[in-house]
């Protein structure tokens, strides 16, 4: 059986698509802890450990981000900005997983830092796929 | 008896004296006859005198005679023939001087001079020694005495002993030299005659000018060669005989005959008129005519010399054309001396600046400048006299009434035959309504930039909300779609096992409708960009490209198709996105469209012409029918109402719009029944 040990971060407004993701890991005998912000702001003070998210214990720093572009209040390329410029989270990958397979979105993803460009819907071979990137969730 | 015998005795008296005169008479008048008739038949003056000379000699029962003959440029007599002189005694008595010796006197006196013995007369008495010399004792000299008593020359008779005259002799030597006159008169006269005739004939041959005789019917009775020019003939013969109206152009025919009835009439007539040749050309000419009697008839004929003034015509048509232009142009066209004095005014000028030419001319040209632009006119007149020219020159000028004139002048200098600058011709134009039109069109050309600015700018907006409306489409209105597969497929695998045949086909239809709503958003919004994004067209390797497509497609490849290209693929100039697009569409249709259980097979090849190249994609697949072709390249047309040949209706409308925008065209060839060929033509590349 395959396991995702580290945490993840899952930065998404829409229940449904947080709904696919956690059965496309399901699917794929994946099973890392989650969290999930719903808009860039919450995944930006996330990622600082700002407010209620202080609490690493709580809130550990993921090993990688699932990053929507499409979010209310902070754009997922303003997370990808703000990322840039924190170099004590350089260790964490950020993977976009949009809706939008257009290219100009795609280089702008390269451009800011995302390692992956996923186009939605997260299907289980998708997450196995990739899985592989991340030594630290490497399957068991 | 007494009476009778006197009588007789008197007869035969007389009739002794007559049987001495008598034959001398005859002999006289016998060869004053055969001197006429020889001199009738000569015209050569030294035989006629010598002539004379003999025949006076002899009947003078003597051998020496001289005719001598006045040299009016010499002013002295000479030897005009001589009879028994030795040439050295002729040489001697040549060159006598009038009122010298005999002959001379005779000639100064213009009356015979008789010198019967030449030792006793005193009056010769200077010569006497060289009569000595020469050998002769008496000189009778009779003056030629032309018909109006003009001395010509002297006949002188020389005796060997003295000698008186019988009154025979006076009268026969008269007769000689009455012979001799009239036959240096005669000689004259013809010489002077001749002269005259070859004077006009060298004028009537040689005259620039036409010279012609018309008789009084218009008959052409003799031309010139000049006029045998004008008319085009080469010989008079073409033209003689024939009638003059022929060669008179039909507009003046009229007026012509009517002056040439004139001229018969006895008047002496000019006229201009235009005449036309044998070939028809058309000369204007002028003539003179004068009536001239017929030498027999004495009848008025037209003796005409006509001149061609063709090219004084047309230089006074060009003349009067040009002022005509002038006259009638509605620019004002004013000349002015170099003191900028007007010397012409025409119509435009008038109208223009509201003087008539009686206000203007003589007047300086700087009444029509405004007093604040006075220092204009002596900066035109300087560049003037340098003969510079001034072009277009935007000014404002007064008009008569006080109101200013938007004007643009040209001015140039107006030169004499020698190039000296005498003055110079100005052109103004009124550019009142030019300029007004000129700013109103700058008005409407900043309106008009301002609303292309605005209309740009809510174009860019359009185009802005565009963008942000596929942008929504492809994030937006994905997710509710995906949402509604995500949970129908999970109520599939996770509940399926709870519902019937008939609930899980519900959520089967849920699962397959969304799906299509997915490949349509996906279509639409691919078309919508490759219908906006930018494109470079550059050369592309089709025998590269072709087969990179059919990698990325599993369908593509056996065992589920096969796809072979027949020739090496020509490159063509296109944007390899949009190529690449068209070329998927095309062979995922290709192998789509097939019966069903047939394993699909396409055939790639290239066609060269006219520097494009046509790239075919045959199937063996289900074809489409004629009447449908039209409609296959239309958004959202789809023309296979079966279910297992679903597909969104884009896909082709992607084909055309790609190739469109790289200046292609696409279509089809099908009978509907064995298969389809789908082309796409592109430039060539190189």
């Amino acid at each position: 059986m395959n396991s995702w040990n580290s945490h993840i971060l899952l930065v998404e407004d829409d229940e449904n698509d947080v709904f696919l993701m956690e059965r496309a890991m399901a699917k794929a005998k994946l099973a890392p802890p989650m969290h999930v912000a719903t808009n860039g702001q919450e995944a930006i003070d996330y990622m600082a450990g700002k407010g209620q998210y202080a609490d690493r214990s709580k809130y550990p720093l993921p090993e990688c981000v699932f990053l929507d572009l499409k979010l209310p209040f902070v754009h997922g390329f303003e997370v990808l900005e703000w990322k840039q410029e924190q170099p004590s989270l350089s260790h964490i990958s950020v993977l976009v997983l949009t809706s939008s397979p257009e290219d100009r979105d795609r280089q702008r993803a390269r451009q800011l830092g995302a390692k992956e460009y996923l186009v939605k819907p997260p299907t289980p071979e998708m997450l196995l796929q990739i899985m592989h990137l991340f030594p630290k969730c490497a399957p068991d | 008896v007494s009476f009778a015998l006197q009588e007789r005795i008197q007869q035969i008296e007389l009739g002794g004296q007559l049987q001495k005169v008598l034959p001398q008479q005859v002999s006289g008048l016998t060869r004053l006859h055969n001197l006429s008739t020889k001199l009738a038949s000569t015209y050569r003056l030294d035989e006629a005198m010598q002539a004379i000379l003999e025949s006076i000699v002899e009947l003078h029962g003597t051998h020496r005679g001289l005719l001598s003959l006045f040299d009016p440029a010499e002013g002295v007599l000479y030897s005009g023939a001589a009879v028994g002189f030795k040439p050295e005694e002729l040489s001697q008595l040549a060159g006598v001087p009038p009122g010298a010796a005999a002959c001379g006197s005779a000639f100064r006196d213009r009356c015979r001079v008789i010198v019967d013995d030449t030792e006793s007369d005193p009056l010769f008495a200077a010569y006497r020694e060289q009569a000595r010399r020469v050998g002769f004792r008496a000189v009778h000299s009779t003056p030629l005495l032309s018909r109006d008593g003009t001395a010509l020359g002297v006949l002188s008779v020389h005796f060997d002993s003295p000698a008186r005259p019988t009154e025979l002799q006076i009268q026969l030597a008269d007769m000689h030299a009455r012979q001799a006159a009239d036959f240096l008169e005669r000689l004259r006269a013809e010489e002077a005659l001749k002269e005259s005739r070859d004077r006009l004939t060298a004028i009537f041959e040689s005259s620039p000018e036409s010279i012609q005789v018309i008789a009084p019917d218009g008959t052409l009775l003799d031309l010139n060669p000049t006029g045998c020019r004008m008319l085009q003939a080469s010989h008079l013969a073409e033209l003689l005989g024939k009638s003059v109206y022929e060669f008179i152009a039909p507009q003046d025919r009229d007026r012509f005959r009517a002056m040439h009835q004139r001229v018969c009439a006895g008047v002496t007539e000019n006229m201009d008129f235009q005449i036309v040749g044998l070939h028809g050309a058309r000369l204007d000419v002028q003539t003179h005519a004068v009536p001239f009697s017929h030498p027999r008839t004495g009848k008025l004929q037209q003796l005409a010399i006509t001149r061609d003034i063709t090219s004084q015509t047309l230089s006074q048509q060009a003349q009067r054309y040009l002022a005509a232009v002038v006259e009638s142009s509605d620019d004002a066209i004013v000349t002015k001396d170099l003191n900028g004095i007007i010397t012409s005014w025409n119509n435009g000028a008038e109208r223009l600046f509201g003087y008539s030419p009686a206000e203007v001319i003589g007047k300086p040209v700087a009444i029509l400048i405004p007093q604040e632009r006075e220092n204009e006119e002596p900066e035109i007149l300087a560049k003037l006299r340098r003969g510079q020219r001034i072009d277009h020159y935007e000014t404002v000028r007064r008009r008569k009434d006080g109101k200013l004139l938007d004007i643009s002048l040209t001015v140039s200098a107006v030169r004499d035959s020698h190039g000296r600058i005498i003055g110079a011709s100005k052109i103004a134009r009124d550019i009142t309504e030019l300029r007004r039109t000129r700013e109103a069109l700058t008005l409407s050309r900043l309106e008009l930039e301002k609303r292309v600015q605005e209309r740009t700018a809510s174009l860019q907006e359009a185009i802005a909300q565009m963008e942000e409306f596929s942008y929504s489409v492809s994030h937006d209105l994905r997710a509710p779609v995906r949402a509604m597969k995500g949970y129908a497929l999970a109520a599939l695998e996770d509940y399926g096992h709870c519902l019937d045949a008939r609930g899980r086909n519900y959520l089967e239809r849920v699962v397959r409708s969304s799906s299509r709503m997915e490949r349509l958003i996906h279509d639409v919004l691919t078309y919508s960009r490759l219908a906006r994004c930018d494109i470079q067209l550059q050369r592309i390797s089709l025998q590269k490209l072709i087969p990179d497509i059919i990698q990325q497609y599993p369908e593509m490849q056996p065992p589920q198709a096969e796809i072979r290209i027949r020739n090496q693929l020509e490159a063509v100039l296109a944007h390899e996105p949009l190529l690449s697009q068209a070329i998927s569409n095309l062979l995922s249709n290709g192998v789509k469209f097939v019966a069903l259980g047939v394993m699909p097979i396409l055939e790639i090849w290239t066609e060269t012409r006219n520097g494009r190249v046509r790239l075919w994609i045959e199937d063996n697949g289900i074809g489409i029918k004629p009447e449908h072709q039209r409609r296959l390249f239309g958004m959202f047309e789809r023309v296979h109402q079966n279910k297992q040949y679903e597909g969104t209706g884009i896909g082709l409308a992607i084909v055309r719009k790609a190739v469109d925008r790289m200046g292609g065209t696409a279509g089809v060839e099908s009978d509907g029944i064995t298969g389809s060929s789908f082309w796409i033509e592109l430039a060539a590349a190189e």
